[in-house]
């Protein structure tokens, strides 16, 4: 039971470290809290959803399509809310986040009808046994590909030429300047690859959930609790954080009380901004 | 002058030119126009950034109605109760969560509505849960309050007088100093401002002008449910804020006038209700930060606001 749940936890905690993996890299960069991320994660399961079920591309087609999609908005946002409103205050920007989260909520409500659509399985239903565990094959997908993607975010960051830039740019972007990185192009960088991820997201947990125009804010706000309780601004921070709220719900909501699973994270959150701000990972330094 | 006495006139006639429906309309902007009011306060005047407000309303319309359905307490009364309840409430929160600054505070704020909106739909025996319950027709000197128009009477004074309040601490010494801590909070210590009391006390003004409009909520609607106060709620706020403008005077009466009739107009279509709010907060935010106040007043039609002048984009920079 206790291996059951935990294992479980991990596999919806890893979905909430990639948000907020993504999250992190747009607040890294540009220090904006982006309140649409929510409804990135949403799109990219209705994305994946219109392309591989009604347009029947194959899978791995209507993924790359889906993440491409991702890149894009991901751009444009940045394009429309961080670039024209980065000499105002940060609150301009993140109540821009919130208008157009509302508008791309508003859009798939209107495209997708207000319901409930089903993803068709791609998994297998089969259960596994893993080590003595049961595992069910679309948690260990979740668990493998996540954890693929988050190996290749750090490789990413800490070693291509990319992620140099995109590092430079974010602790110092007048000396970023000075050595000639594009910083307004890595800044725009961020908030692509921080959509793409947050697509990725959403195409994971497509086909084991619902899809409906509300999915996002859960997710959001979970993943959001996780980069709280890492530490606001910490990559490692993140993911450990998502992790943790994932088998805490779960824990808390099995031997504690139910509706515990939909308040944990709120209870992180203030928890832990209150006891200890700078998180298991220390965050990011202000200066 | 004459402008004052043409409005008060127009209000005051307003149910008998269109009849009870707009009576309704009319009653609920005026809160909105409260709940606008006391958000600029905080938002506006001392730039910081909360979503408490809409659980702040909910504390407000729960205390008033709650009071009225188990002990019978006459409505007057549930209504200044709600409101100092909700006061008090947001003093617990705002006292710690006041001390962690800028998106921070937008997030524990987040978590509060959250946690409010969780705990009225599982703590039943006390908020009869999800399903929200009826309040009683309140009477006021042998009048019944059983119609929108009735209950519209009650409400608009109430409002211009909260209006009428709202203008002079603005003026005073408090709206000042909120200003001068917008601006710039370093110089505000420096001068000798007790910033974390004024943040506070702004705090306080946004929650006991949103328990007000809670009450009044509660004897207009005569039902109360956990759906109202939600987030979506804390959004079409900043809505009306902005879209009237950030930090003016008469931006959020105009904004809450305007957003309110325009909603009422898309009601039932919630997604067409979600895209249009969202492309005018992002609209307003990007092209016209001062919002229709701020941008009558650039026009002409509008006498600028002494003191409250929002510097560009709106709000108030918390880079510093």
């Amino acid at each position: 039971m206790l291996g059951l749940l935990v294992v479980s936890g991990i596999a919806n905690g890893s979905i909430y470290a990639v948000v907020a993996l993504g999250l992190t890299l747009i607040y890294r960069s540009t220090r904006v809290l982006n309140f649409a991320h929510g409804e990135i994660f949403t799109l990219g399961a209705y994305l994946g959803y219109t392309f591989y079920h009604l347009w029947k591309f194959p899978y791995a087609a209507a993924v790359v399509v889906t993440l491409a999609c991702g890149l894009v908005i991901g751009l444009l946002l940045e394009r429309v809310s961080r670039r024209p409103l980065a000499a105002g205050s940060v609150i301009s920007v993140v109540l821009a986040t919130i208008g157009i989260g509302s508008v791309l909520k508003g859009l798939a409500r209107l495209l997708w009808r207000d319901d409930y659509l089903t993803f068709p399985p791609i998994y297998g239903m089969q259960p596994m046994v893993l080590g003595g565990l049961l595992l069910s094959p679309q948690d260990a997908i979740i668990i493998s590909v996540s954890l693929t993607l988050m190996a290749v975010f750090f490789w990413m960051f800490r070693f291509t030429s990319l992620g140099k830039a995109l590092r430079a740019s974010a602790s110092n972007r007048l000396g970023a300047l000075l050595v000639g990185i594009r910083v307004q192009r890595m800044f725009a960088a961020s908030w692509g690859l921080g959509s793409v991820l947050g697509m990725m997201a959403g195409l994971l947990v497509a086909p084991i959930s619902l899809i409906y125009p509300d999915m996002g804010f859960d997710v959001f706000v979970k993943a959001f609790a996780g980069a709280v309780l890492g530490g606001f601004g910490s990559f490692p921070g993140a993911i450990v954080g998502g992790l943790l709220v994932g088998v805490v719900e779960n824990l808390a909501g099995a031997y504690i009380s139910s509706v515990l699973v939909g308040s944990a994270p709120f209870i992180i959150i203030a928890g832990v901004l209150l006891l200890f701000p700078k998180g298991l990972f220390g965050g990011l330094r202000e200066t | 002058m004459l402008t004052r006495a043409l409005i008060g006139a127009g209000l005051l006639a307003l149910p008998y030119a269109l009849g009870e429906y707009w009576a309704y309309v009319a009653a609920l902007t005026c809160l909105h126009v409260l709940l606008a009011v006391g958000l600029n306060f905080l938002l506006g005047y001392a730039g910081q950034f909360s979503f408490g407000h809409s659980a702040l309303y909910g504390f407000g319309a729960y205390t008033t109605g709650l009071l009225m359905v188990r002990l019978g307490v006459p409505f007057v009364l549930a209504i200044l109760a709600g409101v100092a309840v909700t006061v008090l409430v947001s003093l617990l929160i705002g006292i710690p969560a006041l001390r962690v600054s800028g998106i921070y505070l937008g997030i524990i704020t987040v978590g509060f509505v959250e946690l409010f909106v969780w705990g009225l739909n599982n703590w039943r025996d006390l908020s009869f849960g999800p399903g929200g319950f009826a309040v009683p027709v309140s009477h006021l000197g042998g009048v019944a309050l059983s119609t929108s128009t009735r209950t519209y009477y009650l409400i608009l004074p109430v409002t211009a007088a909260m209006i009428a309040l709202a203008r002079w601490l603005a003026q005073s010494k408090l709206g000042r100093a909120l200003v001068a801590i917008r601006d710039h909070e370093v110089a505000a210590q420096a001068l000798g401002l007790d910033v974390t009391r004024y943040k506070i006390i702004a705090f306080a003004l946004n929650a006991g002008y949103a328990g007000l409009a809670g009450g009044l909520y509660a004897i207009l609607l005569n039902y109360v449910s956990p759906g109202s106060f939600g987030l979506f709620e804390a959004i079409s706020q900043f809505n009306r804020v902005v879209i009237g403008g950030i930090g003016t005077f008469l931006g959020p009466i105009i904004g809450a006038i305007v957003v309110t009739v325009v909603f009422e107009l898309l009601r039932g279509a919630t997604g067409l209700q979600e895209l249009l709010s969202g492309l005018f907060l992002a609209s307003f935010i990007l092209f016209l930060p001062r919002g229709l106040a701020g941008e009558l007043q650039r026009r002409g039609p509008l006498a600028p606001d002494r003191l409250h002048r929002p510097r560009r984009a709106g709000a108030a920079p918390m880079r510093t």
